[in-house]
C-alpha cells in the first residue's frame, strides 16, 4: 500500500498542502483531481519523492519514503513525468531500454519486448524518438517507465503519471488508459492526476477531489461524483447525466446554476 | 525478437571502437613522419621498430632524436589532449542536455586558463622547471579554476530544476569574457616571458610538449575519462531530465558532481599543458552521434579516439603549413570547427520548423 | 676556407659579438632580431623569440646554438637539449658593464680571449670619446623614448630598460614614469611630459609610415619635440643591443639631442 499521512507542505509560510492523507492500494487506479492551484502538482512530487516535507509521512509498502535509497525506492515505484524533452536522437528502443538502469532484471531483452508490447510500440522500435508523435511518444516513455514495475515481485509496485493524456487527442488518450488499465492484474496500484473528470470516472476506480491543499472528497467515483460536491470543488456549475444507452454517467458543466448555491444573480 | 543490447550489438561496438583506434595508429603514423625536419619514411619505420627491439635499417642519430625527442612526446600530447577534449564534450553535452555545449563555450577553457596564470605568477619562475611543486601545482590549479567556472555556469543556468538553454549559453559568454579579460591584466602587469605569451593561452600551442610533461598528463586525463566511461548509463538517463533520471534510481546530484570533476580536470590539466583548443570538444561527439548514434557507452569512447585523431591532424596540420614557423593550432580547429558548428546551428532551426 | 662548424645564434648582441670575434662565417641562421652586421640579413631565420620552435632550429643542422638568456621558451631548451643539441645561454647585457662582461664570457667560450678584451678595449675608447664630448657641452636635454608598432601602439620606455640606461650614458634627462619595464603611452601624459626630444626605432617610425605618420599619434603635436622637429631615430639594435657599439650609439645620442 502507498499511504501518504497528513502530508503538509508550505512555500514561505503559505501552505500548498495543507492537510492530505490517502491511500492507494495495489490493483486500483486512483485518480487526482481538482482546479489549478489545488496542490495537485505539489503532492504528487511529494509522493514520488522528488520533494521532502516537514510534516506527514509516506509510506511505501510499510517503509517510510525517507529510509528507502534511491534504487530502493525506484524498485518499488515509477513516475511518468508529463513531458520529457530528449536533446538528443535516441532511437525510441533505446529510451525504453533506459528503464533498465533501475532493475536487475535477469532477461531484459524478455522484459524490453513485453513493455513495448503492452504499450503497443513494438513497430516504432528504430524510429528516433524525437520524430515520434504525442501520442506514440508518451507511449515509449510509458513503456520506458514500465520496466522499472514491471516484472513480478513479492511485494506490490506503484505507477504514478502527472496528466499523462493532456496532450493526447481522444483516440490516444483511451489508448494509454486502456493499458493502465491492464496494469492492475499485475499487483501494481496506479495514481494519476486527471485534469479530464469523464476519463477519471470512465477508467478509474477510485478519486480524490483535492481543492486549496486538502482533499475535498476521496472514494469509490459513484460517491464522490456528486453535482454538490464536484460543484464545490470547481466552483463552476456542474451537470451529471446519464446516458440511457449505455449506462455511462457524464459530467458536463451546466449552464444554469442551483438554487442550493448562494449567487448574487437571479436566474 | 527485437534487437536489444545483445552479444552482436556489442560486438558491433567494439568493432567500430577498434576501427577507431586502427585509424588513430595511421594517423600518429603520419604525424610522426612529417615535420619540418625532413626524416624520410623508411628511417621512421627504423627508429619506431628499433624502439621496439626489432631491427629494420640504419638511422642517423640526429634523426631519432628529433623523432623521439621532439614529435613523439608532442604527439602523445595530441592524442591525449584531444582525447580528453572529446570525451569531456561529450559528457558536458550530455550533463547540459544540450548537444551545442563544449568546454570552451561554458567557460572551463578560460576558467582552467586563468587560473593556471595565476599559479604561473604566484610561483616564482625562477625555480627550476621541472620541480614537483610546479609540475603538480599548473594542473591542479587549472582544474580548479575550470571546477569553478563550470560550477558557476551551470549554477547561473539552472531554474526549477531544469537547464535553460539560452541562460546557459550567456552564462558562459559571461563567465568567457571575466576570465579572458583578467587573463590579459595578469599578462599585462607581470613581464615575466615564461608567463608564456597571450596567444599561447587563447590558440593553443602543442610545441612546449616534453617527455617530463606526459606521465603526469597522461594519469591526469586517461583516469578521468575512465570514470567518464563509467557514468556512460548514468549519462544516458540524466538525457532525460534530472527528475527523471532521479525516479529511475539515478543519484543525480553524485552523477553530477562526478562528470563536472572529471570535466573540469581533463580540460583543466589539457588547458595548462597547451592553452585553450576550442571546437574539437563540439564536433567529435556530434560526428560520433550522426555515424553511431546518441548512446553515451559508444559516443563516450568514439569521442575520446575521435578527438585523438582531429587534434593530431589539426597539429600536423599546423607543423607543415608555414614551414619553418607555425600555425597556432587553435586557428586550424576553428578553421574546421566553426563552420561546422555554423551547420549545426543551420540545422538545429530547421528540425524546430 | 671553409668553416668547419656551424653556429646558430638567436639574440641581435650575441650575434654582433660573435661576429666582431671573427667567427661570423660559422653562422648559418639567426633570428630576426639579428640585424648587423648586414651580411647576417640574408642568413635563413630562425623566427622571434617563444614562436621559435625545436624542429625548425634541427632542420638546419647547427653545430652550436647561442642563444639570449630567456629568449626561447624553456620547454624549447629542453627538447633540444633531449635532441643532443649544444646549446648555450648567455645573460642579456643591460649596461655597459655588462656587455663587456658578456663579451668577455662569448671570447672565453670561444677560447679568443685576447680579440675580446681587444673589443672592450674598443669600447672602452667610444665611452672615453662620448664623455669628452658630454664634458664640453653643458646641456642635459629633456627627452623620452617611444616604442611603436602603428600609431595605435604607443609603449613609453620605463626606468628600468635598455633607453633609460642609454639615456643616462647620453646625459640625457627623462620623465620617471614610476614603471619598469614598457608600458601603453596614453595621450595626457605624453603632453603633460613635453619632451624636447622623442626617440624611436627606426623600424617604430617605419611602423607609423615615416616621419609625415607621426601626428598620427594622439598627443604628440602638442609636444616640444614635434612642434621643433627634434625628432631623433636610430637602429633598433645599434641602440638597444648593448653590443660592441654601444659607446659610438651612446655619442650618436648624445650628439642627436644637442643639434
Amino acid at each position: 500500500m502507498l499511504q501518504a499521512s497528513q502530508i503538509h507542505f508550505c512555500i514561505r509560510q503559505r501552505p500548498i498542502v495543507d492537510e492530505v492523507s490517502l491511500q492507494l492500494s495495489p490493483g486500483e487506479i486512483l485518480a487526482v483531481l481538482g482546479p489549478n492551484g489545488a496542490g495537485k502538482s505539489t503532492f504528487f512530487k511529494i509522493l514520488s519523492g522528488e520533494i521532502t516535507c516537514k510534516h506527514g509521512t509516506v509510506g511505501y509498502n510499510g517503509h517510510n519514503i525517507r529510509s528507502l535509497k534511491s534504487k530502493e525506492l525506484a524498485a518499488v515505484r515509477a513516475v511518468m513525468p508529463q513531458h520529457s524533452q530528449v536533446n538528443f536522437p535516441f532511437t525510441a528502443q533505446e529510451v525504453v531500454e533506459l528503464g533498465l538502469i533501475s532493475t536487475t532484471s535477469k532477461n531484459p531483452q524478455k522484459l524490453i519486448e513485453e513493455v513495448m508490447e503492452a504499450t503497443n510500440t513494438i513497430h516504432l522500435n528504430g524510429q528516433v524518438f524525437n520524430q515520434l508523435s504525442g501520442g506514440e511518444k508518451q507511449r515509449v516513455q510509458l513503456a520506458r517507465v514500465l520496466v522499472q514495475i514491471w516484472e513480478s515481485k513479492p511485494f506490490p509496485r506503484y505507477l504514478l503519471l502527472d496528466e499523462p493524456t493532456s496532450s493526447l487527442d481522444i483516440a490516444q488518450q483511451h489508448a494509454v488508459l486502456k493499458i493502465l488499465q491492464t496494469l492492475k492484474s499485475r499487483n501494481i496500484g496506479i495514481l494519476l492526476i486527471l485534469h479530464d473528470l469523464n476519463l477519471a470516472a470512465q477508467y478509474a476506480d477510485k478519486i480524490a477531489l483535492l481543492k486549496n491543499g486538502i482533499i475535498a472528497k476521496i472514494g469509490k467515483v459513484e460517491d464522490v461524483l456528486e453535482e454538490k460536491i464536484l460543484q464545490d470543488v470547481f466552483d463552476h456549475p456542474i451537470q451529471l447525466i446519464k446516458n440511457a444507452a449505455t449506462g455511462v454517467t457524464h459530467i458536463s458543466a451546466a449552464t444554469q446554476s442551483y438554487s442550493a448555491i448562494p449567487t448574487f444573480k437571479l436566474a | 525478437m527485437i534487437p536489444t543490447l545483445t552479444h552482436t550489438k556489442i560486438q558491433r561496438q567494439n568493432m567500430t571502437l577498434m576501427s577507431f583506434g586502427f585509424v588513430l595508429g595511421l594517423v600518429v603514423l603520419t604525424s610522426l613522419s612529417f615535420g619540418a625536419f625532413s626524416i624520410p619514411f623508411p628511417q621512421t619505420l627504423a627508429i619506431l621498430f628499433d624502439q621496439m627491439g626489432l631491427s629494420f635499417g640504419s638511422y642517423e642519430l640526429q634523426q631519432s632524436n628529433v623523432l623521439l625527442q621532439i614529435r613523439l612526446p608532442r604527439v602523445l600530447m595530441a592524442i591525449v589532449v584531444g582525447g580528453g577534449l572529446g570525451i569531456s564534450g561529450a559528457a558536458l553535452q550530455g550533463m547540459f542536455r544540450n548537444p551545442l555545449v563544449e568546454p570552451g563555450l561554458i567557460g572551463v577553457s578560460s576558467g582552467s586558463a586563468l587560473f593556471a596564470v595565476l599559479f604561473m605568477v604566484l610561483i616564482p619562475t625562477a625555480t627550476a622547471t621541472f620541480s614537483w611543486v610546479k609540475l603538480l601545482g599548473l594542473p591542479f590549479f587549472a582544474f580548479v579554476g575550470g571546477l569553478t567556472c563550470v560550477t558557476a555556469v551551470y549554477q547561473l543556468s539552472k531554474s526549477q530544476g531544469k537547464i535553460d538553454a539560452a541562460t546557459l549559453i550567456l552564462a558562459g559568454v559571461a563567465i568567457n569574457a571575466l576570465a579572458g579579460s583578467l587573463i590579459g591584466l595578469v599578462l599585462f602587469f607581470a613581464d615575466d616571458s615564461a608567463l608564456r605569451s597571450f596567444t599561447f593561452w587563447s590558440l593553443g600551442d602543442l610545441g612546449g610538449a616534453t617527455w617530463a610533461k606526459i606521465p603526469l598528463t597522461f594519469l591526469l586525463i586517461v583516469i578521468p575519462s575512465i570514470l567518464l566511461l563509467f557514468n556512460a548509463r548514468q549519462l544516458n538517463t540524466l538525457a532525460l531530465g534530472e527528475q527523471e533520471a532521479f525516479h529511475m534510481g539515478v543519484n543525480v546530484q553524485q552523477v553530477k558532481i562526478r562528470l563536472l570533476i572529471s570535466c573540469a580536470l581533463i580540460v583543466g590539466v589539457g588547458v595548462s599543458m597547451v592553452g585553450m583548443i576550442g571546437f574539437v570538444g563540439l564536433v567529435v561527439p556530434h560526428l560520433i552521434r550522426i555515424l553511431f548514434g546518441a548512446d553515451h557507452r559508444l559516443v563516450l569512447p568514439g569521442s575520446f579516439l575521435l578527438g585523438a585523431i582531429l587534434l593530431n591532424f589539426a597539429d600536423l596540420v599546423a607543423r607543415l603549413i608555414v614551414i619553418p614557423a607555425e600555425m597556432p593550432i587553435g586557428v586550424i580547429t576553428a578553421l574546421i570547427g566553426a563552420p561546422f558548428f555554423i551547420w549545426l546551428i543551420f540545422n538545429l532551426n530547421k528540425s524546430r520548423n | 676556407m671553409t668553416p668547419t662548424r656551424s653556429i646558430i645564434t638567436a639574440g641581435g648582441t650575441i650575434t654582433e659579438i660573435v661576429n666582431a670575434l671573427g667567427l661570423g662565417n660559422e653562422i648559418t641562421a639567426t633570428d630576426i632580431t639579428s640585424t648587423y652586421p648586414e651580411s647576417m640579413k640574408s642568413l635563413p631565420s630562425i623566427g622571434y623569440r617563444n614562436h621559435i620552435k625545436a624542429e625548425g632550429i634541427l632542420s638546419l643542422a647547427p653545430d652550436l646554438v647561442l642563444i639570449e638568456e630567456g629568449y626561447l621558451n624553456p620547454d624549447v631548451v629542453t627538447q633540444l637539449k633531449a635532441a643532443s643539441v649544444a646549446i648555450h645561454s648567455f645573460p642579456n647585457p643591460t649596461s655597459v658593464a655588462s656587455t663587456k662582461n658578456l663579451v668577455l664570457e662569448l671570447a672565453e667560450f670561444f677560447d679568443q680571449l685576447d680579440k675580446g678584451k681587444a673589443i672592450n678595449e674598443a669600447i672602452d675608447t667610444d665611452i672615453a670619446e662620448l664623455n669628452t664630448y658630454l664634458n664640453i657641452t653643458s646641456l642635459e636635454p629633456h627627452a623620452i623614448f617611444l616604442m611603436t608598432r602603428g600609431p595605435e601602439t604607443v609603449f613609453i620606455a620605463g626606468d628600468k630598460t635598455f633607453a633609460s640606461e642609454m639615456f643616462k650614458l647620453a646625459k640625457i634627462q627623462t620623465s620617471a614614469t614610476g614603471f619598469d619595464e614598457f608600458a601603453p603611452m596614453t595621450p595626457e601624459s605624453l603632453v603633460k611630459m613635453n619632451p624636447e626630444y622623442l626617440i624611436f626605432f627606426e623600424s617604430g617610425i617605419k611602423s607609423l609610415g615615416g616621419r609625415e605618420g607621426l601626428s598620427a599619434i594622439q598627443g604628440i603635436e602638442q609636444t616640444e619635440a614635434f612642434k621643433k622637429d627634434q625628432i631623433v631615430s636610430l637602429d633598433g639594435q645599434y641602440l638597444s643591443g648593448f653590443g660592441p657599439r654601444v659607446g659610438k650609439a651612446a655619442l650618436d645620442l648624445a650628439k642627436a639631442v644637442r643639434k
